[in-house]
């Protein structure tokens, strides 16, 4: 909720218009490095930029250096600092509990004496980029040496806290473009980018959560095409609201002449889980894809390793949205649906006979694929025998 | 470096070849000051047409934030400058819970005091006398140099200078924008209140920014106009559901049940009896100790926490023309204290209205005419209630209008 | 977009300026208007004030 603030209006009117008003880009990138400074410790506080400020500095050495070893120490502390904050009371108390309760009491007892009240401000999204930085400059990359640009690039304010992900080769070249000189078309379009995105999320995706809340309880009791109407809105809500804040960064972004990659691609117009992967959270799954699914093997080892890998992938998705197990789930859920659509033509008969049917009807995929996605929206937001009862519900079971 | 060359061009790829930015940012701007010129303009309208209260669906409740510029614009409407301003405030009780529009106490206390007088009813329900009205009345001070400002308290409460959730955002609204007296005390707590409130002090550059904005830009009093009259666009627990959660406010009347069509069963519940009397209890209890059989005692610190409150919400011109009347419970409920309970309660009674008024105020509370059929359940009136209150706070009003040298000429 | 592009192409230049000239002017004015509501919007909370009387 950090860009609908008037904290937020206010400091990144004045920013941009700062900016734009220094003359030299030197100075451009020294006062964007300040103002995400300030920015950052407004929000999380000085003691909150401590995990950030860290990292940076490890990553940034780390890459410096250019040693695999430092690079991968480096990844291995953004991954163990990133579960610390995000994921330890869930390993804790869903996976340690099980096992051995004393000693899960005693390691969450002393785990919550140490956490902040809150993760560090956006730890998904700085570790995911510090990772894929070392990861690349490891493969042999060519590493930032200027270290504003380098804070730039971990803590630049406008995808800091709820992305698109970034990819330093992308946003280097664009932030040393953009600094270059003001084009009015930047600010035009990425003010009306920044309408856009507070019009889909304040103005669709709240308004229908106030719906959802208040009709969701009443779920069983709804008519057949109001519930249906429901689980319209909890897909559109996802999107706007999500879609909403990514056009907001990528708009403020603009402002300062950067570019941002793109998040979302009309993903409910995709006709093919594969489809839907490239144009949801785009940023995301490609991480993932670049990360987590070709470094396991992709689909270079067969097709029981292939399936594998996409299930862990996935899974490791779904968790990254939250540490609860119907993230897990739904993670699962769509890894084992990109399973199929990656492998049904395989299967003798049937593969083809399907693969004939979405060729001729196109529509027919198309429905398929959306009643998936949003099907899975269920399991995203509920748990999951409310999920399934709702799916029931559905068709009037 | 390719991706770097794409971006040296004059013209950044994604945009449309038929966009124009210079005509986008002119429009812009110029759409954004004709938009604050009309919000500036209407703020001073009065968007309320045959006001009577700030009924739950023009109220925080049903989120509908009023703004300053709105509020004083209803006076306007109202009053004459020529007549003596009497602006009501406090809680539901003062709001007239139980009482419809047409028969609330308010009505009632404007036909007693005649056309000399104007009594505006700005009460919110589960405000305090700090909120809403209190604040109108000291911005209206110099516009509305008569003026008498009555609001309810109950026993051993004070007021928070600052008001209180979530009618404090009216009290911001006029401090920051240089509206109130300048009233050193009172800044002088402002500034402690947020280094104590924490949830303020976070919340504290979001209540500036507000502030200053809208100053600016006027935009709390155009939306706040297009949603009384053309279309809402935030649901709330009134109306949460199509369609009428696009209605535009003004379409949603003041629906206030009569506690009269209330079975008197219903109102005074025997299941909910010991909440109720452990609630008549709970304002003086922790306060008072006697030895023995002696009098009840009011701890020290208690009184000087009520005094020094009070005087820091107004300053003492204010307090001089404020009436705080503080409310009493249902006797249906106090007649079934044990004696040594009533002799605290009724203390409390007298030691609220001497505190009050040692710091300035004029205080009174209920005469002994108001029986349990006055009451709609433990605090709030019935219309026979409520005509008693009004008979009272008349002659109260009359008082102090005498005693200020309001001359006021019809 | 590319249906606004190719729309835009069939145009006489002239004609095609001045459309561009009042979309963008439109969409300028859209602008302004969403971002002007946005401000007010802000201020709302998201759970309203519930008064239950005590």
């Amino acid at each position: 909720m950090i860009f609908v603030t008037y904290w937020y209006v206010m400091f990144a009117t004045l920013v941009v218009v700062v900016f734009w008003t220094l003359r030299w880009p030197r100075a451009r990138l020294g006062f964007l490095a300040v103002a995400c400074l300030v920015f950052h410790a407004h929000f999380a506080g000085p003691a909150g930029m401590l995990p950030i400020i860290i990292l940076m500095i490890l990553t940034f050495f780390a890459g410096r250096s250019r040693r695999p070893w430092a690079c991968v120490a480096a990844i291995v502390t953004c991954v163990a600092a990133l579960c610390f904050y995000k994921y330890s009371l869930f390993i804790l108390g869903e996976l340690v509990a099980p096992l051995s309760r004393p000693l899960a009491r005693s390691l969450l007892a002393g785990t919550k004496a140490i956490m902040p009240g809150a993760p560090p401000l956006g730890v998904s999204f700085f570790a995911f980029e510090f990772v894929h930085y070392l990861y690349e400059v490891k493969r042999g990359g060519e590493p930032i040496r200027n270290p504003v640009k380098f804070l730039l690039f971990a803590i630049f304010f406008p995808s800091l806290v709820a992305g698109p992900i970034k990819r330093y080769t992308q946003f280097l070249p664009s932030l040393e473009a953009g600094v270059q000189r003001l084009h009015w078309e930047n600010i035009a379009w990425g003010l009306g980018r920044v309408g856009q995105g507070f019009f889909k999320k304040l103005l669709i995706a709240d308004n229908l959560t106030f719906l959802i809340d208040f009709y969701q309880p009443q779920f069983a009791s709804l008519s057949l095409v109001s519930r249906w109407g429901v689980f319209a809105a909890i897909a559109f809500r996802i999107l706007m609201d999500f879609s909403g804040y990514s056009d907001i960064a990528i708009g403020c972004a603009q402002l300062l002449g950067v570019r941002l990659p793109e998040n979302f691609n009309w993903p409910y117009a995709a006709h093919s889980i594969q489809d839907f992967w490239q144009r949801w959270h785009i940023s995301l799954s490609t991480w993932i894809r670049d990360y987590v699914y070709i470094p396991l093997g992709g689909s270079r080892h067969g097709v029981v390793r292939r399936v594998f890998n996409g299930l862990v992938a996935f899974a490791l998705c779904g968790l990254w949205h939250g540490p609860a197990w119907h993230f897990v789930i739904w993670g699962l859920y769509h890894g084992m649906g990109l399973m199929v659509c990656a492998t049904y033509r395989q299967v003798p008969g049937l593969g083809s006979a399907v693969q004939k049917i979405f060729a001729k009807e196109p529509l027919s995929a198309w429905l398929l694929t959306q009643a998936f996605a949003w099907f899975g929206w269920l399991v995203f937001f509920y748990p999951l025998p409310e999920a399934l009862r709702m799916a029931g519900q559905l068709f009037g079971l | 470096m390719s991706d770097l060359t794409q971006f040296s061009a004059a013209r950044p790829p994604d945009t449309p070849r038929w966009f124009q930015p210079r005509t986008f940012l002119a429009g812009f701007a110029g759409a954004l000051v004709l938009l604050s010129v009309a919000g500036a303009w209407l703020g001073r309208q009065d968007r309320h047409p045959g006001f009577t209260r700030f009924h739950p669906f023009i109220s925080p409740e049903a989120q509908y934030y009023p703004t300053i510029a709105e509020m004083c614009a209803i006076v306007r409407t109202h009053c004459r400058p020529n007549q003596v301003l009497v602006i009501v405030g406090g809680n539901s009780i003062f709001y007239g819970v139980g009482q419809p529009a047409d028969k609330m106490w308010t009505r009632r206390l404007q036909e007693l005091l005649g056309d000399r007088y104007c009594v505006v009813n700005l009460a919110f329900r589960g405000a305090s006398a700090a909120d809403g009205a209190a604040v109108v009345a000291e911005v209206l001070r110099d516009e509305f140099p008569r003026q008498i400002y009555v609001a309810n308290v109950g026993p051993m409460q004070g007021i928070d200078p600052v008001g209180s959730d979530p009618y404090r955002f009216i009290f911001w609204e006029a401090y920051y924008k240089g509206l109130l007296m300048d009233y050193a005390p009172r800044t002088r707590y402002i500034a402690q209140h947020f280094r104590n409130d924490a949830r303020d002090r976070r919340a504290h550059p979001e209540i500036i920014g507000r502030v200053w904005l809208d100053r600016l830009l006027h935009f709390r009093d155009l939306w706040n106009y297009v949603t009384m009259e053309w279309i809402c666009t935030i649901p709330s627990a009134y109306q949460p559901a199509l369609p009428q959660v696009h209605w535009p406010r003004q379409r949603f009347a003041d629906t206030e049940p009569d506690f009269v069509d209330i079975p008197w069963a219903s109102r005074f519940r025997r299941d909910l009896a010991s909440t109720e009397l452990g609630i008549v209890r709970g304002f003086t209890e922790s306060y008072y100790h006697r030895d023995g059989e002696g009098p009840w005692q009011l701890a020290e610190w208690k009184r000087k926490d009520v005094d020094t409150y009070i005087r820091l919400a107004m300053p003492e011109a204010l307090r001089r023309r404020t009436l705080i009347i503080v409310s009493k419970n249902s006797p249906y409920y106090v007649d079934q204290l044990a004696p040594g309970e009533r002799e605290r309660d009724d203390q409390g009674y007298r030691d609220t209205l001497e505190i009050w008024r040692g710091a300035g105020y004029h205080a009174a509370t209920y005469p002994n005419d108001f029986a349990a059929a006055d009451y709609g359940d433990r605090t709030h009136l019935t219309v026979t209630g409520g005509r008693k209150l009004a008979g009272m706070v008349a002659d109260d009003v009359r008082a102090i209008a005498a005693e200020c040298g309001y001359q006021a000429t019809p | 977009m590319k249906t606004l592009q190719t729309l835009f192409s069939y145009l006489p230049p002239r004609l095609a300026m001045l459309a561009g000239h009042a979309l963008s002017l439109a969409v300028a004015v859209l602008t302004a208007v969403v971002l002007h509501y946005v401000l007010y919007r802000i201020d709302i909370p998201g759970k309203p004030f519930i008064y239950v009387a005590f």
